[in-house]
C-alpha cells in the first residue's frame, strides 16, 4: 500500500532518528544495493553530523572526556534531545543542562561546568550587537549613585563554579596537562564575552563576581556599593568598586548606565 | 518565457576561512560574487554580521538556505521564514534559493536534505507552498535538485520531470547542482545528460559545481572534495544547454585555501569560453 506524503516522511524520519527499518518496502534502490545500506546513509549522516557539531561546540569538552565518553554522551543527549531548531548552531543548547543531570556528572562535577562556559563563549559569538559605555560615562553617574543602573552587554554571561573546570579548560585550551577535576574551595567567578568581534572569558575575584552579578540583576550603583562595603575592608570600598567599574567598562562588558527603570528590583 | 535574473559570472560560497584572503588582499580575488548560507547569518551580531556586510559592500550576494523544509508534510515554519526575510531586507541579495527536499516533521530537524517521492501529491503540495514562501518574501525563490541515496516506490515520474513541472507550476526559478545531477544519476542508473536537457531553459538561475565521496555502495554529496573530471563535463553539457548561468564552486567541508577553489572557478570560466560566446558572457 502506497504511503502518502506525510506517512513517508514520518516513517522515514522515524528510521534515521532510531535506526529503524520501517520505511524499506517504499524505498526503491537498483540492483546491486540494498535498501538497508542506502537507508544506513542517511542513519549514519544524521548521527555523524550531529555529533560532529557537539564536538565543534564542546571541543575541551571532548578533550577532557575522551572520544568513547563524549560520544555516548553526545548520542544519547541526541536521543533525548532531538534537534528541533532549524539552525545546527543550536543543536547543543540543553547539552549542559543534561550534562548535570547524568551519573557521570556527580561523579566528576566539573565537567557540566566546562560544558556551561563553553556553551557561553559559543553565545558570545553571535549575541546581539550593543553599544559599550565608556569611563568616560563614568561622570554622568557620580551624582546619582541611588539612581544609576547598568546594563550589561548582551553577550556576557557570568557563570558561578562550584569546581575546578575554568582550570581544566584554559590548560586544555593551551595545549597543557589538565589538573585532576576537583571541588573549589570558594565559588568562583566566571565571565564570557564578546568584545571587538571575539569572545573573551576571564576569572573575577576580590568579590568583582558577586557585584556583577548584582548590577546584571538591575541593582543600583549604591546598593553595590554597600555590598562591597560587607566583602572587604568598608576604608577601601570606594577605591575597590572605581576598579571594579573601570574594568568593565574598559572590558566592554557594561553597554549602558543610567537611571533606574522599572526593571530595578531595588 | 520569464526574465530570467542577470548573470552573475563565476562566484564562490562565502566562509568564514576566506574572510581575510577576500577582504585584506592588495588585488580583491577574481570572483564576480558570493553566495551566502542564510542560517549561518540569521543570529543577530558579532562577526558574521560584520564580515557579511564589509563583503556585501564589494561583491553581489546571493542567498541560499538549507532549512526552509520546502517539501515537508509540516506546516512552514513562519517564523524562519520571517527571519529571512529580514536578513534579505538587509543583504539585498540578487537571489534566495533553497533545496527542493524536507528537513523535519513533527518539529523535529534532521539537519539533511531528504528526498522527495516523485508524486502528483508532492508536486501540488510543494508547488503550492514555494507559491506561499514567494508570496511572502515577495519575490521568486530559487529551488535546488539535491543528491539522493533512496528512491520511493510511490514515486510516479523521473526526477527530472518532477522538477521541470514544479518551477512551472510554482513559477520558481532552479537551481541546478550540476553534481547533485551526476552523485544522484550514479545512484539511481540514470544518465546526467538526460536530465540537464529535460530542465526548462528559461527557469535555470544558477549552478552549483561541487565534489562528493564515495560510500559502500554509492556516491555521497559531502562537498569536502574538489569538482571531478565527470561534473565539469556535465557543466559543459549544461552551460551549452542553458547558456550563460551565474556558476559557483560550493565547498563545505574540507576547506581548501582560496587558491584552490580560484583554480576550480577558472577551470569553469574556461569551460563556459569554450562552449559559449564572448558576448554571452558578458556580467551584467
Amino acid at each position: 500500500m502506497a504511503r502518502t506524503l506525510a506517512e513517508l516522511q514520518a516513517a522515514l524520519q522515524n528510521d534515521v532518528l532510531h535506526r529503524q527499518s520501517t520505511s524499506l518496502d517504499s524505498l526503491s534502490v537498483p540492483e546491486g544495493t540494498t535498501a538497508e545500506s542506502r537507508l544506513a546513509v542517511y542513519q549514519n549522516a544524521y548521527e555523524i553530523r550531529l555529533v560532529n557539531i557537539l564536538g565543534e561546540d564542546y571541543d575541551t569538552l571532548w578533550s577532557f572526556m575522551g572520544d568513547t565518553a563524549f560520544r555516548d554522551l553526545a548520542t544519547s543527549y541526541l536521543r533525548a534531545h532531538p534537534s528541533t531548531s532549524r539552525n545546527a548552531r543550536w543543536i547543543g543548547h540543553a547539552l549542559p543542562e543534561y550534562l548535570a543531570g547524568q551519573p557521570i556528572a556527580a561523579q566528576i562535577p566539573a565537567l557540566p561546568e566546562i560544558a556551561r562556559l563553553e556553551r557561553a563563549i559559543r553565545d558570545a559569538f553571535d549575541a546581539p550587537d550593543a553599544p559599550v559605555a565608556t569611563p568616560e560615562d563614568l561622570a554622568a553617574i557620580a551624582d546619582q549613585p541611588e539612581a544609576t543602573v547598568f546594563t550589561l552587554h548582551p553577550s556576557l554571561a557570568l557563570l558561578p563554579m562550584q569546581t575546578n573546570a575554568y582550570d581544566i579548560f584554559r590548560a586544555l585550551r593551551a595545549g597543557n596537562t589538565p589538573p585532576p577535576p576537583a571541588r573549589a574551595r570558594d565559588l568562583r567567578w566566571i565571565v564570557a564575552w564578546r568584545r571587538d568581534l571575539n569572545s573573551h572569558h576571564a576569572e573575577l575575584t576580590g568579590g568583582e563576581g558577586p557585584l556583577l552579578d548584582l548590577a546584571r540583576q538591575g541593582h543600583n550603583f549604591a546598593r553595590l556599593c554597600e555590598a562591597a562595603a560587607m566583602l572587604d575592608e568598608p576604608d577601601t570600598t570606594a577605591a575597590r568598586m572605581a576598579a571594579h567599574l573601570r574594568g568593565w567598562l574598559e572590558n566592554g562588558m557594561i553597554s549602558a548606565m543610567g537611571r533606574a527603570t522599572a526593571r530595578d528590583p531595588a | 518565457m520569464v526574465d530570467r535574473p542577470p548573470f552573475l559570472g563565476f562566484g564562490l560560497g562565502l566562509r568564514p576561512q576566506h574572510y581575510a584572503e577576500i577582504l585584506d588582499a592588495d588585488t580583491p580575488p577574481p570572483v564576480d560574487w558570493f553566495e551566502i548560507i542564510s542560517e549561518n547569518y540569521m543570529e543577530a551580531g558579532g562577526r558574521p554580521r560584520h564580515m557579511l556586510d564589509r563583503v556585501k559592500e564589494r561583491y553581489p550576494l546571493v542567498m541560499h538556505g538549507v532549512s526552509m523544509s520546502i517539501a515537508s508534510s509540516s506546516p512552514l515554519d513562519r517564523a524562519y521564514l520571517d527571519r529571512l526575510k529580514s536578513l534579505a531586507d538587509h543583504v539585498q541579495p540578487k537571489w534566495i534559493s533553497d533545496h527542493l527536499c524536507w528537513t523535519g516533521v513533527h518539529g523535529i530537524n534532521l539537519h539533511d536534505l531528504m528526498p522527495v517521492a516523485y508524486t502528483e501529491e508532492a508536486l501540488t503540495h510543494i508547488a503550492a507552498r514555494i507559491a506561499r514562501v514567494q508570496d511572502h518574501l515577495g519575490r521568486r525563490i530559487a529551488i535546488e535538485n539535491v543528491s539522493s541515496y533512496i528512491e520511493f516506490a510511490e514515486s510516479e515520474m523521473t526526477e527530472w520531470e518532477f522538477v521541470g513541472e514544479l518551477a512551472r507550476r510554482a513559477d520558481c526559478w532552479l537551481l541546478l547542482d550540476v553534481n547533485n545531477v551526476f552523485v544522484s544519476g550514479q545512484n539511481h542508473r540514470f544518465d546526467g545528460a538526460e536530465f540537464i536537457e529535460a530542465i526548462p531553459t528559461d527557469r535555470v538561475v544558477q549552478f552549483h559545481l561541487a565534489g562528493h565521496s564515495e560510500g559502500n555502495d554509492c556516491l555521497i554529496d559531502t562537498h569536502d572534495q574538489p569538482v571531478c573530471d565527470e561534473v565539469f563535463e556535465l557543466y559543459r553539457r549544461a552551460i551549452g544547454h542553458f547558456g550563460p548561468v551565474s556558476t559557483m564552486i560550493e565547498r563545505d567541508d574540507n576547506i581548501p585555501p582560496l587558491s584552490e577553489l580560484l583554480a576550480e572557478l577558472a577551470r569553469a570560466r574556461q569551460i563556459a569560453r569554450d562552449t559559449l560566446a564572448p558576448d554571452q558572457l558578458k556580467v551584467a
